[in-house]
Order: C-alpha cells, then structure tokens, then sequence
C-alpha cells in the first residue's frame, strides 16, 4: 500500500512504477482493454495482431509474408486472428469490444474454410464426407512444397 | 481430444535446400527450449490448475505450440529436399544424416535426443507460470539466434513469426499470473499451492 505523506510502500510491498506492489512476484502489466489491433493480414505478417506487442528482432526488418496461395493464406490470417484474440480473451474476458471482435473474425473464418474446402479440398478429415469420394489424402500435405509456385 | 487442420498456422515455402541450415533449426523441434517441450509442458501443466482462466490458457498456447512443431518440421523437411552425396557428406548435416537420413527427429542441433528433463511440471501455479516465462525467453533468445545464423529469407520469415509469437505468449502468461494472483492470499501468496490444497 502506498502511503502518501511519507511517499513509501507498505513492509510488505515495493515499488512499480507509480506505484506499490507485493515483493516476491514477477508483474507484467495487464495489457489494458479494447487494444489497438491491426487488420488480419498485417497480424499474420507480423506474428501478433497487435502493435503494442510487436517488438521485433535487429537482424530482421525486411522479412516479409512469403504467399503464394492467396486464398490458403487469407485463411490463414483469419484463423491467426482468431487464435490472438483467443489467448488474448483468456486472460480479458471482460473486454466486450475485443469479444465481438472475436466473433466477427470466427464467422469469417468458418465462412472462409467452407469456401476453400470446396475449391482446394479438406482441411478437417470429416470434410471429406461432403465429396463424391473420399478427398482427405490428396497431395499437397502442408509441409510439402518443391519449390517454384506449387 | 485434438482435430488436425490440414495447413500450417504461417506458410512455409523455402525454395533453397540448405542442410546446415537444418542441422540447427532442428533445435527448435526437439531441443531443450524447443516446440516440441513447449507444448507438453503447457497441455501438461494445465492439469494441475486450479483456476478456469489458466486451464484455458495453457490449452490454448499448449495447442498453438503444436503447429509451431508442425511449422519447424516443414522447413527442416524442405531444408533437406533432394539433398546431393556432396551435401551429404559436406554440408554439416553427416552426423545427423547417418542416425535419421533425411527424417524429421526429436533432437537439440547440438546431439541430444528430446528430453523431458528440459521441461519442469511442478504441480504449483507460481513455480509453473513463472517456468513458462523462462520458457518463452529462452524460445525466443534461440529464434534470435537463428536469425543470426541464417541468410534465407524464406526460412527468416518464419522465425520472425515464430519468435513474435514467444514475446505474445510471455504477456499472456504474465497476465494469467496477475489473475491468478488476484484469487490468492492478499497477505501471503505462499501461504498455500491452491493447485494442491483445498
């Protein structure tokens, strides 16, 4: 507890900034509501859909997406939004704004996966149940690439 | 239970073949601080969580990890495409070839095989979060590391993800520890392990 008149902390605490705070404890602030986010894409790209938690490396400034399937990484970064902003719900989930956001991006997702399975193929095995035959083996498996455009 | 999605969480598409390359990010597979300890440690701690936050927590990061392997899997595999007898044999990759040929194994670049004894599952929320934290640096320091040692675009666009992804996950750890420390002892958070006593 911070005292005022004698500008110190309680024995038990020690001092954050601009404030007091038990000792013996690690603190990593609480990332505060409704944060700025970036659009899907840019997430994506950077690893994290929000500015303030994007602190990159010295060595790498120029790296860039590396997409050559277009409606595969759309997906990709609707789907990486909504993983974000679920581990961001967990520990927030008070913050209506960043929950409706949750669910906007969860029905774009689910409306973007039905669009692409039906163009490229399964990407959940039981997908497959909606072809005329069963479609969950066809090549390319995500870790397949031979370089060029493929 | 756990439902496979046919892609990867960020693309991976690397065009040159450098065995080298792969003899160190393999590291990241089934090194100490890598994905594959990531995940087990975080799907395996949540168990002994007493609060609704941190179960949710740890399922859902424990779960991300899982792609990440999956990611660090792809470029080591793509690393190591049609690898020449000159490569073989020169590139820095001999050692790990004659063991696992070109097969994606659990093992730090520097020769030890995946260990559990380079994860901590202690049954104390305090002991465990504060792990995952160290967890997360040590992760991350490693993906820097990489980045100094490698010059392949294609390959540094998925460490940059992969790390950015360990400085995420530390905040949300550090949260789970500022929320859980709210439902303990205001006086003594040692007082007792609310994952143990009731």
């Amino acid at each position: 507890m911070y005292n005022e008149s004698t500008n110190a902390c309680g024995t038990m605490d020690g001092r954050l900034p601009g404030k007091c705070a038990s000792m013996v404890f690690p603190y990593v602030p609480m990332q505060t509501n409704n944060p700025q986010v970036y659009e899907q894409t840019e997430g994506l790209e950077n690893g994290t859909l929000f500015p303030g938690l994007n602190l990159p490396f010295q060595k790498e400034i120029k790296a860039r997406l590396n997409c050559n399937n277009a409606p595969l990484c759309e997906l990709m970064a609707l789907d990486f939004a909504v993983v974000e902003l679920g581990l961001y719900l967990d520990t927030h989930k008070e913050d209506q704004e960043a929950f409706a956001l949750y669910q906007k991006y969860v029905a774009l997702y689910h409306e973007g996966k039905a669009k692409y399975e039906k163009l490229y193929g399964p990407l959940t095995q039981t997908t497959a149940a909606q072809s005329s035959s069963y479609n969950w083996l066809e090549n390319p498996w995500p870790w397949d690439y031979v370089g060029g455009t493929k | 239970m756990f439902v496979y999605e046919k892609k990867l969480q960020y693309p991976v598409k690397i065009k040159n073949t450098n065995p080298k390359l792969a003899a160190l990010i393999i590291s990241q597979y089934g090194g100490p601080d890598g994905e594959l300890g990531a995940s087990l440690r975080y799907l395996s701690q949540r168990f002994s969580m007493p609060y609704p936050e941190l179960k949710g927590l740890l399922t859902d990061i424990g779960t991300e990890e899982l792609g990440h392997l999956e990611m660090i899997g792809a470029i080591v595999h793509q690393l190591t495409r049609d690898l020449t007898d000159e490569q073989i044999k020169t590139a820095g990759f001999d050692a790990y070839f004659v063991d696992h040929t070109a097969g994606i194994y659990p093992t730090a670049a520097s020769g030890a095989p995946w260990n559990a004894a380079g994860i901590g599952v202690k049954g104390d929320l305090i002991a465990d979060l504060t792990e995952d934290l160290a967890a997360e640096q040590k992760a991350r320091v490693t993906y820097d590391n990489i980045l100094r040692l490698s010059d392949d675009p294609d390959v540094n666009n998925v460490i940059k993800f992969l790390r950015a992804r360990e400085i995420v996950h530390f905040q949300r750890f550090g949260e789970g520890l500022r929320l859980a420390k709210d439902k303990m002892s205001e006086k003594n958070i040692y007082y007792m392990n609310p994952s143990f006593d009731q």
